[in-house]
């Protein structure tokens, strides 16, 4: 499905040089949820925008199923590949309405010279948004700029998936979020991946969230893949036995072992 | 008074075809578009010099919103392209019209009086309306250009269009090349300020190289004063009161020409009182909005 292979992403300024991602190769089939977790500056994010699109590969390949994406800009592979961030506010065009916001999303793909916003798409967006359960379809003609962060980011989450990409990226999502909020994201989340069959990179920097979802995880560190657990592996696998093994390859740091 | 008034309506909506082009640049796509200043003289141009040649007068109109676009394209690939900054690249866009529009007109000032002008054949044809009948066309076409923009606004496009002035990065998650929707405002933008001097010229009888001087800000004048009128989110409230506010913009600047001298006002301080009254308008609300920060309704 999606196939990264020896990616890296090398950023220069003047004399300096920095490795975001050095040769970074994996393989998700239809259907894996891989989470990745590692400390700041690990390149977790910027592997993400790799995949994207947002930030141009330094060399490699990213090939989603049988085409090759990785000279694609952004806004081309986003047929296929959507992602949300950890911004609330970037997720969202915040002086539309809620339901012109999902009609832009809906849209996808195919933009014609048609009225974006039809009876009948009113209609199936009110339905959608009902079944997210936090009264967002009485706000239909919102503006989004209103709207707190959580539901902002439920917004951006259904957004993301209405137009049935096959790859999902999620980049610490939840993080911007209060725990109660954060709970309901994740739960939203992990129910249109299921139902829609997605291929899923979530980044998080919450150990517990990263064992707790998705069928395998990667561990990052200064631009390396250092570690995955998959399978039966990952479903035994706890928090003291990820930290103890982070403790010792010396790369854990307060934000990865308390978050 | 009534004659004087009836001026002012059809420059009003004249020059509220503009308006909705800085509308569109300046609300819609949030890219402050210095370009019109000189796209507008360059639709004036072109029609002119396609009338005096014996050019249709209404297919004059189309050519000059073409013209107008393909001006306003030059900029989007300035900024898009090159990443030359959304002022400058409007400036040197500019700049490079003032020429340009030397060069189709060939002078300065290009005269449609013994011309066959889009009004003259309004004038003659639509008899039966009188001295309305003018007034008739151009708010006709000016409503005409309401409506479609208000359709486009609406549609799949329009609102990729929407939402890439309003959250550049997100737009590209969704599919959408934000430089290509700069490019398209730009030329949509740039093609009605064109069409509006194209319409402009054939109502005053000229066309002239420094018509065009402020236009930016008479625009900026309709979209912030009819915005303080007319308060709303929806499209077609938005498009009615630019052109109310420039409805409005017009009238004060017909009263303030006729009755201005009683306190020492000349025509030529036009331009000065304009710009005062955007930055008043500018200020104004962004003071109210401190104050009622707290309080925010759907």
């Amino acid at each position: 499905m999606l196939r990264i292979e020896q990616v890296s992403k090398t950023y220069r300024s003047g004399p300096d040089t920095v490795v975001a991602v050095r040769e970074v190769s994996l393989f998700l089939a239809r259907g894996d949820f891989l989470t990745i977790i590692g400390s700041n500056g690990a390149g977790k994010s910027t592997l993400l925008n790799l995949i994207a699109g947002v930030v141009p590969l330094t060399s490699g390949r990213i090939v989603l199923g049988e085409d090759d994406v990785s000279a694609a800009p952004a806004y081309r592979r986003a047929r296929r590949v959507s992602w949300i961030v950890q911004n609330p506010l970037a997720g969202t065009a915040p002086s539309m309405s809620v339901a012109e916001n999902l009609a832009l999303a809906a849209s996808r793909g195919t933009r014609t010279l048609r009225p974006a916003l039809s009876r009948r798409l009113r209609h199936e967006i009110h339905r959608r948004l009902e079944a997210l359960g936090i009264g967002l379809e009485q706000r239909l003609d919102c503006r989004v700029s209103l709207l707190s962060g959580g539901e902002r980011q439920a917004l951006a989450v259904l957004m993301a998936t209405l137009a049935r990409p096959e790859v999902l990226l999620l980049d610490e999502h939840t993080a911007a979020l209060d725990p109660r909020n954060a709970a309901l994201i994740t739960q939203l989340t992990c129910d249109f991946v299921e139902r829609l069959g997605l291929t899923v990179l979530m980044v998080t920097h919450n150990m517990a969230q990263a064992l707790e979802v998705g069928n395998r995880l990667v561990m990052m560190h200064r631009g390396e893949v250092l570690y995955e657990l998959a399978g039966e592996e990952k479903r035994t696998a706890s928090v003291p036995q990820l930290v103890e093994f982070f403790a010792q390859r010396e790369v854990a740091d307060d934000r990865l072992l308390l978050g | 008074m009534a004659e004087l008034l009836m001026h002012a309506i059809e420059q009003g909506l004249a020059y509220g075809i503009a308006a909705l082009g800085v509308f569109l640049t300046y609300r819609v796509l949030q890219f402050p578009d210095l370009t019109v200043d000189g796209s507008f003289v360059t639709g004036a141009a072109i029609a002119s010099l396609l009338i005096l040649n014996g050019g249709d007068p209404f297919l004059a109109l189309a050519a000059a919103f073409l013209a107008g676009a393909a001006a306003g394209m030059v900029t989007g690939f300035l900024n898009t392209r090159l990443g030359i900054s959304s002022l400058l690249a409007g400036v040197l866009t500019m700049i490079m019209l003032y020429s340009i529009n030397l060069r189709i007109m060939g002078r300065p000032n290009l005269s449609l009086l013994r011309a066959s002008t889009a009004m003259q054949v309004v004038d003659g044809s639509w008899s039966p309306l009188g001295p309305l009948a003018i007034l008739a066309f151009v708010a006709l076409l000016t409503l005409a250009v309401k409506l479609g923009l208000d359709f486009f606004l609406k549609t799949e496009v329009g609102f990729a269009l929407r939402a890439a002035g309003d959250n550049e990065a997100m737009v590209s998650a969704h599919a959408v090349d934000p430089r290509a929707m700069k490019m398209l405002g730009l030329a949509l933008s740039n093609g009605l300020v064109a069409l509006s001097g194209a319409l402009v010229a054939q109502y005053g009888g000229f066309a002239d190289i420094g018509m065009g001087i402020g236009t930016i800000v008479t625009g900026l004048a309709a979209v912030i004063l009819g915005g303080s009128l007319i308060r709303s989110r929806r499209v077609g409230w938005m498009t009615a009161s630019v052109l109310v506010g420039s409805l409005v913009y017009r009238m004060a600047v017909v009263i303030a020409l006729r009755y201005g001298y009683a306190v020492g006002f000349q025509a030529s301080d036009l331009k000065l009182i304009t710009a005062l009254l955007v930055i008043l308008a500018l200020v104004i609300p962004a003071v109210r909005e401190r104050r009622l920060r707290k309080v925010s309704s759907c």
